[in-house]
């Protein structure tokens, strides 16, 4: 009772339906569609469901009734799932009229999809209302009709949301084309896909929209009934770039509003092609890899990994291959491509090519850098067919031994740094054209030719190199060498310069040499005594080197045994006392392990001559930094003995203190003592206790740095 | 041989049983205590294959050069250009910006924190209009080679830590450094010389230390240690055989070392003897290859134009990085290069100008001069220091002269070649050149990078060591895909 109510009720929603269904075709896009519909309307990919299922179930019960386990259910279960199948097609229908009336719709697309959506919702009705009044051949037919009613339009539905390939995608996927970066051309893989994707389905053969086709370059230069869709190297004239550009809204906008548009990325790869010219030939690589297309377009191609066809070679062969001037390589664990490296100029024979027979087919990467194959020796080199990158930098190729590499197909990088190639070589290099990338740095052919070389190979990037700009460098100083700074009675001072050829202007007297006041070095320097040797390098083509000094003191005089009393501070501890009669001349470094120095403690230091000994002159070698607090001791007494007798103060002194305004030096600080038949000697140096007033930290102590402790 | 094994175990004598029992069993007790699968052998396919030195897939780059700016040099006066600092100089760092992020123990006591921005003005360069510091004129010249990564971040704030973080993945100095990793992984490309040299340099600036720790083998094999070589005039010392010895005495030497080696390692199995036997071999290799290597005698004029005339000068950055094409040319895997006195606390403006003369010509000569040998596709150079600076002022601040503490969270480094993408600006600060905007890279990201670059699998390769494996990018880490080309 309760049933035949509810299916009276749903018959007549059914018929209500059908009159607004009526409505919405009949009155197309004359209706104005209230939003709040639209809600309604984009239910649609939600309710198409239920027809497809529902539909699908009566038509199976219908068709088959045996399926049932009582036959007369048939009819009475497929009467009411056509019921509820062709109410549920009614709300699926309204909802795609209204959703079809948004914008972004293709409307030749929905074409076939709304209609089919409407023969099923009727077929599916009249089925209903007929079904027990009709022949069977007639009901059967009935139901096919639904049935491919219902596959046709939800296929074209789904092609709608998903795109046309959606099901064969994946099928199509496998066979397409993986282009790796050294095949790839700029029109064919890059800007072409962009095209196919976006323009060609409206100019194409079988339909030219505004008389232009995009299937094939020679139609995209002659363009449509506006002009040419390219016009080379202009973009602000090429209708392309001002059609992409006009704001959405246009009705000149391409691709239309409503079609997929282009994205940033594909907008500014087509720019940057019509901008470099728009050529339809050239590969990728032939762009400089700083253009703007080229670094866009690189991405596409980079992670393609190459696949080979060739078998990988015996593991066991490859590592007989090897030694020690010769690395054989496998480039990944599932590639079969293998790399080369040869080195050591001195061991490399030629023939050693035609040893790699076995694997030569497998050989990708061949690097001969700084081996001194020459032209004969590159005939073995047509016996790698799969070679893609040759290295031949600094060997002794002239040129004709590039024509043997003329066969190799697969050759995309070569290198000829640093050969002494002759004129001739130009010829031959310019037959290369599957080259991708050329090095020809250092190589001596002149300008004229390289621009030919480049003119002659316009899909390969052909790197000349650094040269010589100009610029004028200034020389490095020149370096002296000698046993040690502080010496006796005489020492022997080379001056060196790594530049060969640089002249060595010096001088002894502690002036700075320059053109009018100086010495040309010759040879090495005698020095017998205590000097500041100054010296610059010159040489044409580098402005004068920056200033080297150095000063040399003779110190005769060593005790034989010497100990320093209080231990210096561990920051400055050097090699103890040895580091006061070492000769050794400290560098103004605090990292320099040759300094003493002294905080807290005195330095203290006794010292025992071997026999009774004459001083004429002392000094101590000293370092002042202000901002180290690194100062002059503040007293310094010089104590002696003779035998077992009693120490007695030879002398005392204060030596003078810098001022504010002193740099930071090295210094020998003389000390005006003299004495004769010295046996024991008690030197004291007290750092000073407290830094002057003008001194950022005044009022401190200050630090006593000794290098040696100069005896004459 | 094993007839002969098997006789010696039988002619057992008491000091021979004592020495094994005390050497021998006790070492393999204790190892099989701590490696308890070292007696089971290692079965996957995969490490089988790596012992072979052989990738995980079809490298990018071949090798790796890695211009180590040690002491961290400011991103803000090289790569990073903030003008809010300059606009906003003096004013105090908002604490939105900071958030209460840690400090070093040098400027947490600092009551202000006054914003600084550069002294050195910046300019645009190249197709992507990077913006590079006046101080670095060259590198402004190679901009369409570099991929700048301005979103480098770390997770040490010490020296130390830090470079010993970049270096080995770990804070904590035990295990293998980069060079090692790609040592164990790739092999040697040149049997003469070592897989993984390394080159120490100084400039004038305030400098950090660095220690052999940075390239250690750590767990791996001896053979994987960088091979540190000598600042000075020759590159690795007692090279030459001495007086009275040709190359004959010396192979014989060799060869009769060799075989009491060799009998040593049969009675023990130490698979570090067997290295030491191959160290011995490289050296005598090393005496002819090195001076074909190091010689630049032979070098172009423009060659000494190109890095300027201290690449003749041993010890110089320029004559490392010099050395480092020369090394790498000859198939050294990783050249590492560490150039020290970058650790601007103070004076930065003036430190900053003098570290950046003494490095930026040589640094851009080694891109240009690998390019013009059609090497630098293969060769991944990198430039960077273990953190950046901080955007605002360490001590007492003025306009001209100024310091800047460490940061960890932001800084900047450059790499070329070995497959990254060329003249690309990779990742932002915010515009106080605090915090990373976007794209970040942390430091395991950057060496998952690098490896996979050298055509290795980060996640694979592996090393068991005491119980567990160990890889470069410890437990994290992502290959950065946006700087793959």
């Amino acid at each position: 009772m309760l049933i035949q109510k509810l299916k009276a009720v749903a018959e007549q929603l059914l018929f209500g339906t059908h009159v607004f269904v009526l409505v919405l075709v009949l009155a197309e896009s004359r209706l104005v569609i209230p939003d709040w519909l639209h809600v309604f309307g984009r239910l649609h990919p939600l309710v198409l469901h239920f027809p497809i299922a529902v539909l699908l179930l009566a038509v199976v019960v219908l068709a088959f009734p045996t399926l049932m386990r009582d036959k007369s259910d048939s009819g009475h279960y497929g009467n009411g799932l056509l019921l509820v199948g062709s109410l549920a097609a009614s709300f699926t229908v309204i909802a795609g009229m209204l959703l079809s009336r948004e914008p972004g719709y293709d409307p030749e697309a929905l074409y076939w999809h709304k209609w089919t959506g409407l023969a099923v919702f009727w077929g599916a009705s009249l089925l209903y209302v007929y079904l027990e009044k009709s022949p069977p051949a007639l009901r059967q037919a009935g139901l096919a009709f639904v049935t491919a009613g219902l596959l046709v339009s939800g296929h074209l539905g789904a092609s709608i949301t998903h795109g046309e390939d959606f099901i064969t995608a994946p099928l199509a996927g496998n066979g397409e084309q993986i282009v790796s970066l050294e095949d790839a051309e700029v029109f064919a893989h890059v800007v072409m896909p962009i095209l196919e994707n976006k323009c060609v389905s409206c100019h194409k053969a079988s339909k030219q929209k505004g008389e232009l086709r995009m299937d094939k370059p020679e139609f995209i230069t002659v363009g449509g009934e506006t002009g040419p869709a390219v016009v080379s190297g202009d973009k602000e004239n090429s209708l392309i770039f001002q059609r992409m550009h006009l704001p959405l809204e246009d009705e000149e906008h391409m691709p239309p509003k409503g079609k997929p548009q282009l994205t940033e990325e594909e907008k500014a790869i087509l720019e940057a092609w019509i901008d470099s010219g728009a050529d339809f030939e050239k590969k990728l690589l032939a762009f400089p890899d700083t253009t703007t297309l080229f670094l866009l377009a690189v991405e596409k191609f980079s992670t393609v990994a190459k696949t080979y066809d060739f078998p990988a070679a015996d593991a066991g062969t490859i590592k007989e291959l090897n030694n020690f001037y010769r690395k054989v390589q496998v480039l990944g664990m599932e590639s079969p491509a293998l790399s080369v490296s040869y080195f050591g100029r001195a061991a490399f024979d030629p023939a050693s090519l035609a040893g790699l027979a076995p694997i030569q087919r497998q050989t990708v990467s061949l690097n001969l850098n700084n081996m001194p194959l020459d032209d004969a020796g590159m005939a073995e080199l047509r016996n790698f067919p799969n070679l893609e990158r040759l290295f031949l930098n600094f060997a002794a190729i002239k040129g004709e031994g590039i024509g043997q590499l003329a066969g190799l197909e697969n050759l995309r990088l070569l290198s000829l740094s640093g050969n002494p190639l002759e004129e001739a070589s130009a010829a031959e290099l310019e037959k290369l054209q599957n080259l991708r990338q050329l090095f020809l740095w250092n190589t001596g052919l002149d300008p004229q030719t390289l621009d030919r070389i480049k003119a002659a190979l316009p899909n390969t990037r052909v790197e000349t190199g650094y040269k010589d700009d100009g610029t004028v460098y200034q020389l490095n100083p020149p370096v002296f060498k000698f046993d040690n700074a502080f010496f006796r009675e005489k020492l022997n001072v080379e001056i060196k310069h790594p530049i060969q050829g640089t002249s060595i202007f010096y001088t002894l007297d502690g002036t700075e040499p320059d053109s009018g006041n100086h010495t040309l070095y010759a040879g090495p320097l005698e020095i017998s005594e205590n000097l500041t040797l100054k010296a610059r390098a010159f040489s044409p083509g580098w402005t004068g080197s920056k200033l080297s000094s150095a000063e040399f003191i003779e110190s005769d005089i060593t005790p034989v045994r010497y100990e320093i009393k209080y231990p210096p501070a561990d920051r400055y501890k050097g090699d103890g006392a040895a580091s006061l009669f070492d000769k050794a001349k400290a560098i103004p470094d605090s990292w320099n392990l040759n300094w003493l120095g002294f905080l807290n403690s005195p330095l203290e230091v006794e010292m025992d001559f071997d026999r009774p000994t004459d001083i004429s002159s002392m000094s101590l070698s000293l370092w002042y930094n202000g901002g180290s607090r690194f100062f002059p001791p503040a007293e310094i007494e010089i104590w002696t003995k003779k035998g077992d007798s009693e120490w007695t103060l030879a002398k005392k002194h204060k030596p003078s203190q810098p001022s504010k305004e002193d740099k930071n030096v090295l210094a020998q600080l003389e000390i005006p003592f003299s004495g004769t038949g010295i046996e024991h000697m008690r030197f004291i140096a007290h750092p000073l206790g407290s830094l002057p007033a003008w001194h950022g930290a005044k009022g401190q102590k200050a630090w006593i740095l000794v290098d040696e402790l100069v005896l004459n | 041989m094993e007839k002969e094994r098997l006789e010696g175990g039988l002619n057992e004598n008491r000091r021979k049983f004592l020495s094994k029992a005390s050497l021998g069993l006790g070492s393999l007790a204790l190892g099989s205590l701590l490696v308890p699968d070292l007696f089971s052998g290692s079965g996957s396919p995969d490490t089988e294959k790596l012992m072979a030195n052989i990738p995980h897939f079809a490298p990018k780059a071949k090798r790796v050069i890695y211009l180590f700016q040690n002491g961290a040099p400011s991103q803000l006066e090289s790569f990073d250009y903030k003008p809010l600092l300059n606009k906003r100089m003096g004013e105090e760092l908002p604490d939105s910006v900071r958030q209460g992020q840690r400090l070093t123990g040098m400027t947490a006591g600092q009551s202000s924190f006054p914003m600084v921005g550069s002294h050195h003005g910046f300019r645009q360069y190249g197709q992507a209009g990077a913006w590079i510091s006046d101080l670095f004129p060259h590198t402004a010249k190679i901009a369409d080679d570099i991929c700048i990564v301005r979103s480098m971040h770390t997770e040490a704030i010490n020296h130390d830590p830090a470079l010993t973080f970049f270096q080995t993945g770990a804070q904590v100095g035990n295990r293998p450094s980069m060079g090692a990793w790609l040592s164990y992984g790739l092999g040697s490309e040149n049997n003469n010389l070592p897989g993984f040299c390394v080159l120490l340099s100084r400039g004038k600036g305030n400098g950090q230390g660095v220690y052999s720790k940075l390239w250690t083998n750590g767990f791996l094999d001896s053979v994987h240690q960088g091979v540190q070589f000598s600042s000075g005039e020759e590159p690795v010392l007692y090279l030459s055989d001495p007086e009275g010895m040709d190359r004959t005495d010396r192979r014989r030497m060799l060869d009769k070392l060799a075989d009491l080696n060799q009998m040593n390692y049969e009675s023990f199995g130490d698979p570090e003897i067997t290295t030491k036997i191959q160290q011995y071999e490289m050296a005598y290799r090393m005496q002819t290859a090195v001076p074909e290597v190091t010689d630049i005698s032979k070098e172009p004029d423009s060659i000494i134009k190109l890095y300027g005339p201290e690449c003749l000068v041993p010890g110089t950055y320029a004559a490392n990085c010099l050395l480092a094409r020369k090394l790498s040319e000859n198939g050294v895997r990783f050249v590492q290069i560490y150039h020290q006195g970058w650790d601007q606390h103070g004076n930065l403006p003036n430190e900053m100008a003098a570290q950046a003369l003494d490095t930026d010509q040589a640094s851009a000569a080694l891109i240009t001069d690998l390019k013009q040998r059609g090497l630098l596709d293969e060769t991944l150079v990198i430039w960077g220091g273990e953190f950046g600076r901080t955007n605002y002022c360490q001590g007492r601040f003025s306009a001209d002269n100024y310091g800047r503490d460490h940061h960890p969270r932001a800084f900047s480094i450059w790499m070329a070649g070995g497959g990254v993408k060329p003249g690309i600006v990779y990742g932002e600060t915010d515009e106080f050149g605090y915090n990373i905007a976007k794209d970040p890279v942390h430091v395991h990201d950057f060496q998952a990078t690098m490896l996979q670059l050298l055509g290795l699998d980060h996640e694979r390769l592996t090393f068991r060591h005491q119980g567990r494996r160990y890889r470069l990018t410890d437990v994290s880490g992502k290959a950065v895909s946006g700087l793959i080309a």
